[in-house]
Formats: C-alpha cells, structure tokens, sequence
C-alpha cells in the first residue's frame, strides 16, 4: 500500500540510477575542472555547463547543521516539547511522550505515513522531470472541513514508522531521482522529521527540503527549522477569523494571524524563490493560495497583503482547483465550484497591487 | 439551482483524448454528455456528428426545464443526436463506428455501471471504433492515498482493458484515472509537444487545459508511478457474469468509510469453488457422523432440504434480477415483474401439489424428484443465460429473451413451492404437531432465503460470478439430496389426512 515505490528499487533501477550518478561525477568533475582552470585564468565558466550540475552542486541548508551536530541538538528540543506538546500554535499540551494523542491525533511520537512517492503534480519548479519527492504524513492539527485529502488528514489512514524508516524513504527518493523531499503536513511531525533528517544527511541526503504546510505554524518552532529547511511552502488560506474558525476543525481563530507571522518569518529564513537555471527550485518562500467560493477565503485582501508586507516577486501559486469534498457540502457558502470570475478577479487584484511572480495555471480564464 | 460544471475534469476528460486523436470526426457518449461534455467535444473543428445515449429521459427532460445557455446550446446543436437508450445496447445495435467512444460512468459502482467496464463491453467498443479510435474510460483514483483496493480496483480495470486493447494510456489523476485504450500504438507516444499544437491548430478555448496543465498531466513521470503503482495488484479480468471490478469497487468504498468491515470483505475474495467443495463436503461428512451416533437428527433432510432450497430460490431470483440488467441495462422496472413471476411459480407449484397431494403414494419420491430438477436448473441456467448475453445484439431475439426471463424467474418458483407442501407433509408426524411442523419449515425457508440473500448478492456474485454462484447452489443441493436419500427407512411417517 503506502510501500508501492519502495518496490522501485529493481535491477533496472539500480542500473538507472548509478548509470545517473557515474554521468553526473563526470560531468561536474569535467566542470569543476573547467571551473578550477577558468578561475585561474579569467574566471570564466561555461553557462551551458552550471545548467548541467546545478542539482550536484547544490547544498542543503541542513547539511551544515547535520555536520555540526546542531541538527540533531534542535531535534532533541523539538522532542522534548512533546512532553507537553506544543509543536503546533494548537499547544493541546498532552504528553506525547507517553504515547498520547493530542489534538492532532498523532500518536504519541509515532510517525503516520500515508505515502511516499515522485509527485509530478506540484508546482512546476518542485517536479521537473524526476517529480518532487512528495512524503504524506497522516493526520493534521488544523483539518478544514474541505479536506481534499481527508482520507489521510482526517481519518489518519496510514502505517506507522519510526525516524529510521523515515530517513530511508528520503535517501530512496533521492535516489530515483526526485529534485527534492517534499513532506505534506509536516507540522505535528517536525520533532521526528528533524531526526529522520539528521539520519539521511549522514547517509549522503543532498536534496532540499520542502515544507508543505498549512501555513499555521508557531514563531518558536519555526525558529528551530531556521537553515534546515530550504523551502517553505505554505498556504495562506483564510483572511478572516471567522472564516478559520468555522471552517476548520482546529476552529482555528487566530489562524490568518498566526500564519502573517509565520510567513514573514519564513521569508526570513530563505527569501524569495528563485530558481536555479535549470529550472528547479531549491530555496526560498512558495506562497499557495487557494480560491474558495463566494471569496471565503479573502483572496484579494491575502494578495493585498503579501504585496504589501513582502517582495513583490514573492512567489505566489493561485489555485483554481477548489472541490467541495469531504464535509464542504455541509457548508453552503463552500458548497460549489468556484467561478471564472472568482478566479480572474483574485488574479487581477494580484496584478493590481504590483505582484509579478505569480504561478496562475488557467491562464485563458483570464482571457476571456 | 445549476451547478457549476466541473470544467477542471470535464476539460481533461474531453480535450485530453481528442487532442489525442489526429482527426476526430463522429464522437459516442455513453451517459453523462450533457453539462460540458458535448459543449467541449463541439470545440474542436472537425466533429461532424455526436452520438449521445442517456438511459432516463427524466434526466435530460430536466435539464431541459432549468436550461443554462451552455447546455441549451450543446443540446440543440444539429450535429447532435441525443439517443434514449442504454449506451450498451445502443452500441450492440448501431451499425455505425466512431473516432472515439466515451464512457460517461466513472466506477464500476453497481452492476448496471459494471457493464462499461467489462471484457465484452471493451471487445464490442473495439468493434465500433474506427482505426485509430480511442475508448476513453475513468476509474476512480488518488495521489496521495494509494491503498490496496484502490490498486486491485485499477489493476482489474487495467488488465480488462490490455486483454482486448494492444496500447493503453493512462493519466493518473486526484479524484480519477483516465484509460485511453486503442489499436493505435500513437496514443502511447504522443507528446505534450504534439497535443499542444493541436490545441493551438484546433483553436480550443479550454478553461483549464492550457499548455502548462497538459505539461502537468502528460509528465513522462506518471506512466512509471502507474505501473509502480499496480505492481502487485490483481489481474482478474472483469466480466459481465463476473463482475470483479464491482467487488474492489465495493472494497475501496468499504476502505474509505467502514475499514473494519471492510478487513472482513476483502477475505471474502478468497472464497473458490474448491473451497466451497470442501465445506459441503466436511459438513456432509460431520453430519454423517452425527446421524450414526445419535437417533434425533434421523429427520434432519427435509429442513436441510428446504433451507438450501429456500437459499437456491433467492439466488436463482438474484442472478435473473442481474443478468436482466447485464443485458438490458435497465432492471428497476422489471425487478417487480420478475419477482411477481417467481411468486407466481410458487404459487402454482404450491397449488399443484397440494391438489394432487391426496392422489400421491409416495411423498418421498417426488421430494426427491424435485431435488434433482432443482440441481438441474441450478446447473443449466448459466448455459441459458450465457446464449441469451451471446444474441443480445439481436433486437428480436431482445423481445423474446424479456418472455425467457419471466419464464425462467417462473420456473424457479414453481419448483420452490412445489416442494413446500411435500415437505410439510412428510415432516408431520400427527396432527398434533401441525403448527410445529409448519413453523419448523416456513423458518427453513425463510433462514435460507436470508442466507441466500445476503452471500448471493455480497459474496457469491461478485467474487464467483454467476457461474460459479451456480454451482454453488447445485453442489449445496446435491449435498442436500444426499442426506435425504440417505436416511433410514421410515423416518418419515405419512399421515392421511382426516
């Protein structure tokens, strides 16, 4: 079930991947011999070449960390707050130490998967041609009514693992050729996350590691990820308090709040996403935003602030993709698809207020 | 209120298959055209002619009453002919092919739906397409919560498909998985370079299909995450009689909303014919064992006999409801008829007996008797039913073949209550155990009908198919036949009525 990829690992595969790895040794040694030779004549490289080892040469924040011993110092913090559990802005203080479930659900220190694979529906820069190594842990400390991925959120369906297993589904996407490890609802995990991190590092992980969050996330444990994450990818789904509060399990209240802060110190931590020349992304803030129905989310006062209070080409990914799943039908403002007209309006406020890096897929629903 | 259509799927759905077909001219839709779907299939230049089947007319007489300019102009375009008829007796019946054919059902969810996922669905679609023609299917799927059923599910449907078509596609997809199966090895190659010229020569207006969702949707990477995914999965092929993908249906709703029942389903699927062979035959040997030791269950062969008869009764209705619908494609309006005729029969059977009842020497004999016609029926109705699917195509042989069912539905009933009253006068002892007798009995019937009800329909059908549900019956029935012809002489006392 959650394992299917794990089988991935064929004769074939093994041939793939080291025939990968043989062609990227040679190519960077023949650059980096380049490299060396031209920096001690003009300091000229070849453009053409650094496309070529952008994903070699590239270096994870965490790596430094792992090296240092810190991450596995931060590791330890972020698990002793599970004595009294305050990983996510919910701070339900149970023990997870002792195997119970807070608000969240998780079970104690257990880790839920649900699955782990190369995604290649995410954003363009995140799957390339090898697909995002997307990692989908269970349950959630938020749970919006509209759960698309209820199954998992909500119900929790899963397996359980510990770090190790954890660290090992990361070197394996990492070796089929992922661009980088993406974990889906980290927030209630990131004790166990850091670990499995500290782990894979030490097995030779070098992918970025994407954050995909919910965008609910408290200050002091997004201090403690500082230079280990290289992307964040948060949402920002709801403007209005009341709207959280009702459309969200968590009845989350102080969510736009929260998430204010928690972006703009994201943003902090690993600045605009750019990416490299090959296309790929491998640092920096992914803002997601999701167009509700009859504007329940407060798109256009969202976009409004993120061009206020942050760079104007932050990264921001308007999606049309709104389905009333899971409990939505039992809402009746949500209980639809959204229009044409709600998409193109939230889009033109982005343009309005002088945002240029937008990730805005349906583009003729602009046209026409 | 009209909803919002679901242009994010209709557009994939639509614009994905034709933009992968050179030259797409006559169009089939099997149900689900209206609302999108034929108003997006009208965008692309070279349609001449849209074939749309939708079963129930109240569907479309509605969607006539709350019009919306979208399906107010889709539905009044004269290149489309909209058919009030099943979709697969249209397609048995049409001397016409298409460029491509699409199935409006989107899970094998039931049995009626079942019928456009199976193997001689697939083989009469490949008869209707042109070369080069595409069936295009969906099936429910997800990218994030890969369970086993779910893969069974896709892997039935998949391997359905590679037994009829040479070349499959698959686009994975959250919600659903889109199959275009054809003869033509293109649909495997094609490329997002390709369809997006397309879609600029085509000059289609999609809402969501632009080239940056077709990147996403054709990334080189799914095809390698289906196969991954399948891996392992089942590979029975879903039949009409044998309905396979119905069952992992029922297991991916059973692993949505009721896991734990649905541990216990999913065992059901180990069930065979041998298993079913050996139970009967165990159980027959405990109760040998049983008899020898001990004088009180001399008498047990006629409420076994009408347990298992009561439980043949119910399947034998069952499987006629089912293979009406597998033929027909509609049953709800028949299911009264074919149940009133099974009444009949019993009610018939029943009178006959008990008239010719007195004139009777030898209760035994005929009890016998209607065993063995039991098990012969029991035996010989898939073989009717098979010929019956096999000239389905026929229209009159269709008028005829609805007399047969009534007639079969008949005769089942007739031969459940004839044997009633045999039994409830060879149980009786005296007159003073009348009303025992007869509760006795009523409740064998009444425990087999349930039983029947609730293995036939959840277990035997679709994990056996009908043929297999068949035997089922008949081996309980000999098993049945065996105890009674083997017990002592003169367990039953025959008493003459006063």
């Amino acid at each position: 079930m959650h394992d299917v990829f794990l089988k991935n690992v064929t004769r074939r595969d093994f041939l793939e991947t080291t025939t990968r790895f043989c062609c990227h040794v040679g190519i960077s040694s023949i650059v980096l011999g380049c490299l060396g030779a031209g920096s001690e004549n003009s300091g000229n490289g070849s453009d053409g070449a650094d496309t070529a080892i952008a994903d070699t040469v590239f270096e994870p924040a965490y790596l430094k960390l792992h090296k240092s011993g810190e991450l596995n110092e931060r590791a330890e913090k972020l698990w002793a707050m599970m004595e009294s559990c305050r990983l996510c802005p919910m701070q339900c203080g149970v023990n997870r130490l002792r195997g119970r479930s807070g608000f969240c659900r998780a079970p104690g220190t257990t880790l839920v998967v649900s699955s782990f694979m190369p995604h290649f529906g995410e954003e363009r820069p995140l799957v390339g041609r090898g697909g995002s190594g997307t990692i989908f842990l269970s349950h959630c400390n938020l749970r919006c009514v509209f759960c698309q991925n209820w199954e998992i959120s909500q119900l929790g369906r899963g397996s359980n693992r510990r770090e190790n297993d954890l660290a090992e589904m990361m070197i394996r996407l990492q070796r089929i050729g992922c661009h980088n490890i993406n974990l889906v609802t980290p927030t209630h995990y990131s004790a166990s996350i850091l670990k499995a991190l500290d782990i894979a590092a030490g097995k030779g992980l070098r992918l970025p590691v994407v954050y995909n969050t919910c965008g609910w996330e408290s200050l002091e444990i997004l201090e403690l990820l500082d230079g280990i994450v290289d992307i964040y990818l948060p949402d920002f789904k709801f403007w209005d308090d009341s709207m959280a509060a009702r459309l969200t399990a968590a009845e989350a209240e102080n969510y736009p709040e929260i998430t204010r802060e928690a972006i703009l110190e994201m943003h902090r931590q690993v600045g605009v996403a750019i990416p490299a020349e090959n296309g790929i992304m491998q640092r920096g803030l992914m803002i997601r935003h999701l167009v509700m129905p009859n504007n329940a989310g407060g798109s256009e006062k969202i976009m409004d602030w993120i061009a206020e209070h942050l760079p104007k080409d932050t990264y921001v990914n308007i999606m049309a993709q709104y389905n009333p799943l899971y409990k939505a039908y039992d809402y009746p403002e949500i209980s639809r698809r959204i229009t044409r007209e709600e998409y193109q309006a939230v889009v033109r406020r982005a343009k309005q207020v002088g945002l240029t890096n937008l990730d805005i897929q349906t583009f003729w629903w602009l046209q026409r | 209120m009209i909803p919002v259509p679901d242009m994010i799927f209709v557009e994939e759905f639509v614009h994905l298959p034709l933009l992968a077909h050179p030259r797409p001219e006559k169009i089939l839709i099997l149900r689900g055209g209206a609302g999108g779907v034929i108003n997006e299939i009208l965008q692309h230049p070279s349609i001449e002619k849209i074939e749309y089947a939708e079963l129930d007319p109240l569907l479309l007489e509605l969607i006539r009453k709350f019009p919306t300019p979208l399906t107010e102009s889709e539905l009044n375009d004269e290149r489309v002919n909209v058919k009030y008829i099943d979709g697969r007796l249209l397609l048995k019946t049409t001397p016409d092919t298409y460029d491509l054919i699409f199935i409006g059902d989107m899970e094998p969810s039931n049995l009626q739906a079942n019928r456009f996922f199976t193997r001689e669905f697939f083989s009469l679609a490949k008869e209707r397409l042109h070369e080069g023609g595409i069936l295009v299917l969906g099936a429910p799927g997800s990218l994030t919560f890969l369970n086993e059923e779910l893969r069974d599910l896709n892997g039935s449907i998949y391997h359905t498909l590679e037994s009829v078509f040479s070349h499959i596609r698959v686009i994975p997809g959250d919600g659903t998985n889109l199959f275009l199966s054809s003869d033509s090895p293109d649909i495997e190659s094609i490329d997002i370079m390709q369809i997006v010229n397309r879609l600029d020569e085509r000059d289609i207006r999609a809402d969501v299909l632009v080239p940056w969702h077709i990147e996403r949707k054709l990334h080189e990477g799914w095809h390698g995450w289906f196969m991954d995914f399948l891996e392992g999965s089942s590979r029975k092929i879903n039949y009409d009689f044998k309905p396979s993908a119905l069952f992992y249906n029922l297991a991916h709703w059973n692993a949505l909303y009721s896991p734990e029942f649905g541990r216990l389903f999913n065992q059901f699927e180990r069930i065979n014919i041998t298993l079913i062979f050996l139970v009967t035959g165990i159980a027959l040997l405990m109760y040998a064992f049983i008899r020898s030791r001990s004088k009180r269950y001399h008498r047990a062969g006629v409420p076994v006999a009408i347990i298992s008869t009561g439980f043949a009764g119910m399947i034998f209705s069952l499987i006629i409801i089912f293979a009406f619908q597998s033929v027909y494609g509609y049953v709800f309006s028949w299911i009264g008829l074919l149940v009133a005729s099974f009444m009949a029969g019993a009610a018939s059977g029943a009178m006959f007996i008990t008239n010719v009842l007195a004139g009777i020497k030898n209760n035994l004999k005929y009890f016998r008797k209607i065993e063995l016609a039991i098990i012969c029926f029991a035996v010989g109705l898939p073989f009717i039913l098979f010929v019956v699917n096999l000239y389905s195509g026929n229209p009159g042989a269709l008028l005829f073949f609805r007399i047969l069912f009534l007639i079969l539905s008949f005769i089942s009933g007739l031969l459940v209550g004839s044997q009633f009253p045999l039994a409830n006068k060879l149980y009786l002892k005296d007159s003073a155990g009348l009303s025992r007798t007869a509760g006795l009995l009523f409740a064998s019937d009444l425990v087999g009908g349930w039983l029947g009800g609730i293995i036939g329909a959840v277990v035997l059908l679709p994990v056996l198919g009908l043929t297999g549900t068949c035997i089922t019956v008949a081996l309980i029935k000999i098993a049945s036949f065996i105890i009674i012809i083997t017990e002592p002489a003169g367990s039953y006392k025959e008493v003459q009525h006063a």
